[in-house]
């Protein structure tokens, strides 16, 4: 007799997507305009790793990979984790398959604090922080707005209400960036996104804020899962809804940001990585939330990948890549979601 | 035991329970009875500590109001009327959550509560439709589903909100039998809104008649359902027939 439990994370799944952002990693690292291959750099790597592995990688090749290449990658595995990571936070607490920390005006809100950060001069160690700041407001708007229209678990209801912060956010960031234009290119660059400029300083801010939020996230994955049957019978079933939806809305919002202020706006990875967990997977949050993180990492070093080599030696802004191909899934999922009510 | 005392509950502008006071014995079932409107979906959202009100209720001595969301859910089990069934979600997955209030809140299930789950769905017939989605089953194992759930959930309390409005005739029987069967083999203390007033007079040891709020009868069938009572409580015209010990109460066209 088999024994009654959840599904839980399938551990396959778990192996098989933790490999594809194992091999991206390597590839991220090993894709430029100087080859250097992928065995070389997996032994580095390992090397580097003090594992006894003799690094087959030259100094200078080692130079570009690690001071260029392997901080752009991870910046964009830990941005690309958490805005997964986040979607699927906002996707259960709020009990709406569609809103993510683009679609919420998060992101929007997270671009207009960081850009009054960058025009007011503020030292660049505040800049998550009025990122946060901005974050949070956009949220709170978009949660107000939507619960006094029609409720935030009517999909279009909250989906609009996002969609008039974004607007509202994103008319006012570009009035304080037009009023600034001594910091004019340095403000576009960072709304446009992208990992081009990527340090490790930039890894190492992001990085225990990116941390934090992700495991709050993770350890309410069964808690997503109880929050599934409606405020009501959740709190029938002895969950303090609002305490808990507030706590995972936070985490979600504080990782958000964090990952804004360090790579601009990047839409849709909320969207596409959770749902591609959805329909391959499980609907329970027990396995879309870990696997989001890592598929997401994943998602945004290819994206990345793809970003700095179609066009080379030019770079398309990675946020024209991930709409590109988010913008149409963001379609089906619409349909689905409407075609089940 | 379950004692509500002087209860009132405001929703908004509106007093929804006025001043009640009732008491239900361990073991017991009552019957809510009214019309639509009468306050018993709110009247049990009350027990169960879901809305605010004065006065007090107390389960086994203990006071709803001063007690966590915790304590309460291991006190009292609610299935409402329109219980969310999220389709993807397995049987086995879905009476799991029942667990809900034996589990730290950010812990996975232990052992015992995948044992106790076992046992509800063994209890309701539903063992071998442990990994079937809830969406592909029919109205009928969709009720034991959240039965199953509730009784999972091993509270003393069980509170039904219109346990068969979504079931047939023949399924809304089996289903108030098995309701019936739980109480005596886990001495649950069950409230049920209900309906039909027949059926409902059939299972329950007592009735709770609710008019606007406030309780207007309180006892067993045959001594509170009568013709005046029910065209005035419901504005309805019936005729009532006593057989056996039992009271059917049927509608008649004038």
């Amino acid at each position: 007799m088999t024994e009654i439990r959840a599904r839980g994370l399938p551990g396959g799944w778990g192996v098989a997507m933790l490999a594809v952002l194992v091999g991206s990693l390597l590839l991220g690292l090993a894709i430029g305009p100087v080859s250097t291959g992928v065995w070389p750099i997996a032994s580095s790597a390992l090397s580097h790793l003090g594992l006894g592995i003799h690094s087959r990688l030259g100094a200078t090749d080692s130079d570009i990979v690690w001071q260029l290449r392997a901080p752009r990658v991870l910046l964009a595995a830990l941005v690309g984790g958490m805005l997964a990571i986040a979607g699927s936070a906002y996707q259960g607490s709020f009990r709406n398959p569609l809103v993510d920390p683009y679609l919420l005006g998060t992101a929007a809100g997270a671009g207009l604090g960081a850009t009054l950060a960058i025009t007011e001069s503020l030292p660049s160690g505040l800049l998550p922080v009025a990122a946060f700041v901005g974050a949070s407001v956009a949220v709170a708007l978009a949660y107000v707005l939507g619960r006094t229209v029609g409720g935030v678990h009517s999909t279009a209801t909250l989906i609009l209400a996002g969609v008039t912060v974004t607007a509202f956010m994103t008319a006012v960031q570009t009035f304080v960036q037009q009023r600034h234009q001594a910091t004019l290119q340095e403000v576009y660059s960072f709304i446009l996104g992208g990992f081009s400029s990527a340090t490790w300083h930039d890894v190492w801010i992001s990085a225990p804020y990116i941390g934090a939020s992700s495991v709050v996230i993770l350890l309410h994955r069964r808690v997503l899962d109880v929050l599934s049957l409606g405020d009501e019978e959740a709190s029938s079933l002895g969950i303090d809804v609002r305490r808990t939806r507030l706590i995972i809305v936070v985490a979600a919002t504080v990782g958000t940001a964090a990952a804004v202020s360090v790579s601009g706006l990047i839409a849709f990875v909320g969207i596409i990585v959770p749902h591609t967990v959805r329909l391959l997977v499980s609907t329970s949050y027990r396995a879309i939330v870990p696997l989001a993180l890592v598929l997401g990492g994943a998602f945004l070093v290819l994206t990345d990948i793809l970003a700095r080599t179609i066009m080379s030696p030019a770079e398309l802004p990675i946020g024209v890549v991930t709409a590109f191909f988010g913008a149409p899934f963001f379609a089906v999922v619409l349909r689905t979601t409407r075609r089940l009510g | 035991m379950i004692e509500l005392r002087d209860v009132s509950v405001k929703l908004g502008a509106n007093r929804v329970i006025g001043s009640l006071s009732a008491s239900v014995a361990s073991g017991e079932w009552v019957g809510l009875l009214g019309p639509n409107g009468a306050g018993k979906t709110t009247l049990l959202r009350a027990i169960a500590g879901l809305v605010r009100y004065s006065g007090s209720i107390a389960v086994e001595g203990r006071s709803i109001a001063g007690s966590s969301r915790r304590e309460v859910a291991r006190m009292i089990a609610l299935v409402p009327q329109k219980p969310e069934t999220p389709a993807e979600l397995t049987v086995a997955e879905y009476v799991l959550l029942g667990r809900t209030p034996h589990i730290a809140y950010l812990a996975a299930e232990s052992r015992d509560d995948r044992v106790a789950a076992e046992r509800a769905m063994r209890r309701l017939g539903l063992r071998d439709f442990a990994h079937r989605p809830l969406g592909s089953l029919s109205g009928g194992e969709l009720q034991r589903a959240v039965l199953a759930r509730a009784l999972a959930q091993e509270a003393p309390v069980l509170l039904l909100d219109e346990p068969t409005s979504a079931l047939d005739l023949g399924r809304q029987q089996q289903a108030l039998e098995l309701v019936d069967e739980l109480r005596r083999d886990h001495t649950l203390t069950v409230v049920s809104a209900m309906h039909d007033v027949s059926l409902a007079g059939q299972y329950a040891d007592r009735l709770l008649l609710l008019d606007a709020g406030e309780v207007v009868a309180d006892g067993v069938a045959t001594d509170v359902l009568s013709e005046e009572r029910i065209s005035a409580l419901y504005g309805a015209s019936v005729r009532i027939v006593r057989e056996n010990g039992s009271v059917f109460v049927l509608p008649k066209r004038t």
